[in-house]
């Protein structure tokens, strides 16, 4: 018979884990966004292919924090920045230029932080938009897994990996390769990386709701749609980013 | 005004997969069943949710260890494919996953075959973009299995023409066990905090791909499934799998 316990057994290994060697470096994350928002930052979420599952854990989501914005490469043909083809090329994820038109598009003002999630630290895309964080002023807080990052190759062209242009790193923890459970000599399967990344993103939404309570400020938290209100009161805390947390 | 930490979440977590493992790994079962059924008789698995259940399409495809047969469903295609616009799909005064009759427009897109097999997943299961997609392929004869919080949808009215509720489309369905409006934690004040949906989303997810090996497996039926760099062959193991499914995932 078909049985998930092995998954969720070893899932909670990894989380435990996450949870107490993360525990100050999610403690700074949240000081260091709480700092930004309230100088009038928003937090420009970064991650591309499976890491962009790390951004939308935090993006515009009832019970998180409204001031927070996707870097998505969808939007580079959904806003015509590129054709379909060019999005779809071989290559696709050389073309650094394409993050200059993002960022261009998207409206980053000075007091925003980037928080830039990429499992192995290498990917070309989320290098370039740390990087080009960095030399501009931000502040950069990368989520990697520091095992999966010490065995990839790095793929930018400045030899540089993620963490090189981090304030802050929070280390999930996993495995490399990120394959948990070997059914049969050969047959791997089921990974931890976005489970950890998710539950790392859910104990920074709580830490960062303890930082401006704490300090008697009000927490921009979004209402889920089925409250009484909502709709408005997630309007108003959204229209004093407007253009900036829709861009 | 209720304590929020790190850890205050941490253990309100843990209560909840077990809740989640001790009352759905049945379901987890019968859904996996359905799927590799679906596999061994050459289909792939269509897997949709929009908003931020798109994720879990996202968690159940696409790296090492992750089985091949899957199709994401992904809502940005009818903007990519010029079905609408950026801006009609991005509009906050009608928004794009309550609206009836868009889905059928959508499968239209796709090459689905007729042992092929549908998970929709909705947290709410209120929203017309799922509910149309999980009756167009039960009207084209395929199982569909869904995941929601029945806490929600339970007690939520249904926004789509039928008055039903996704559930009431599923061969299977599957309880996410989370909270309504998906925030685990009460703080006292009207917000809630912390966000579940895709956690246990990612639980579910992983639990579907490992079960389906192991029935696969069990039947004496390959397993379709990537492997990672420390396995010899690797490379033209993962590319022959995925030029079999090519156009179809």
């Amino acid at each position: 018979m078909a049985d998930c316990k092995e998954y969720f057994q070893a899932a909670r290994r990894y989380l435990a884990q996450a949870k107490e060697s993360q525990r100050d470096n999610i403690l700074k994350a949240a000081d260091m966004i709480g700092t930004a928002m309230t100088a009038g930052g928003i937090v420009q979420l970064v991650g591309f292919g499976h890491d962009m599952e790390f951004s939308m854990e935090l993006g515009y989501r009832a019970g998180g924090l409204m001031p927070f914005h996707r870097f998505a490469a969808q939007d580079l043909p959904m806003k015509g920045l590129i054709s379909p083809e060019q999005y779809h090329a071989a290559d696709f994820t050389s073309h650094l230029e394409y993050m200059k038109l993002l960022w261009d598009v998207y409206n980053v003002n000075d007091a925003d932080l980037f928080l830039v999630a990429c499992a192995d630290g290498s990917h070309p895309f989320a290098v370039q938009v740390a990087k080009m964080a960095k030399e501009s002023g931000h502040k950069v807080i990368a989520v990697v897994s520091a095992k999966q990052m010490a065995a990839a190759a790095p793929r930018h062209p400045s030899g540089f990996q993620l963490t090189a242009f981090a304030d802050l790193v929070l280390d999930t923890g996993t495995d490399a390769p990120d394959t948990l459970i070997e059914l049969t000599p050969g047959l791997k399967l089921c990974q931890a990386e976005t489970l950890t990344g998710n539950v790392i993103a859910q104990m920074l939404t709580a830490e960062m709701y303890r930082w401006f309570v704490d300090k008697g400020l009000e927490c921009p938290v979004l209402l889920s749609a089925n409250v009484a209100g909502a709709d408005a009161h997630n309007r108003a805390i959204s229209d004093k980013y407007l253009g900036r947390w829709n861009a | 005004m209720n304590e929020i930490s790190m850890d205050v979440f941490y253990d309100k977590l843990c209560e909840l997969t077990d809740t989640l493992y001790d009352k759905e790994h049945e379901n987890i079962a019968k859904a996996a069943q359905l799927c590799a059924q679906a596999i061994a008789d050459g289909g792939v698995i269509h897997v949709f949710g929009s908003g931020h259940s798109v994720g879990f399409g996202m968690e159940m495809s696409g790296r090492p260890g992750s089985l091949v047969p899957v199709h994401h469903i992904n809502t940005d295609d009818f903007v990519l494919h010029g079905m609408v616009t950026l801006a009609d799909f991005k509009n906050p005064d009608d928004i794009f996953e309550r609206r009836p009759h868009v889905a059928d427009k959508l499968y239209a897109l796709y090459d689905v075959r007729p042992a092929d097999v549908f998970i929709v997943i909705s947290n709410s299961g209120i929203n017309g973009v799922g509910i149309d997609m999980a009756i167009t392929a039960r009207n084209n004869g395929h199982k569909v299995i869904v995941i929601t919080s029945w806490q929600h949808t339970s007690t939520e009215a249904s926004r789509h023409p039928s008055g039903k509720h996704l559930y009431e489309f599923g061969d299977v369905v599957i309880d996410n066990c989370g909270p309504k409006g998906d925030a685990l934690l009460e703080t006292g004040r009207p917000e809630k905090v912390c966000s579940v949906s895709s956690i246990t989303g990612a639980f579910i997810a992983q639990s579907l791909n490992l079960e389906i090996a192991q029935i696969l497996t069990a039947m004496g039926r390959p397993v379709p499934v990537l492997w990672d760099s420390t396995v010899d062959g690797y490379q033209a193991h993962n590319e022959e799998l995925l030029e079999q499914y090519k156009g179809r995932i």
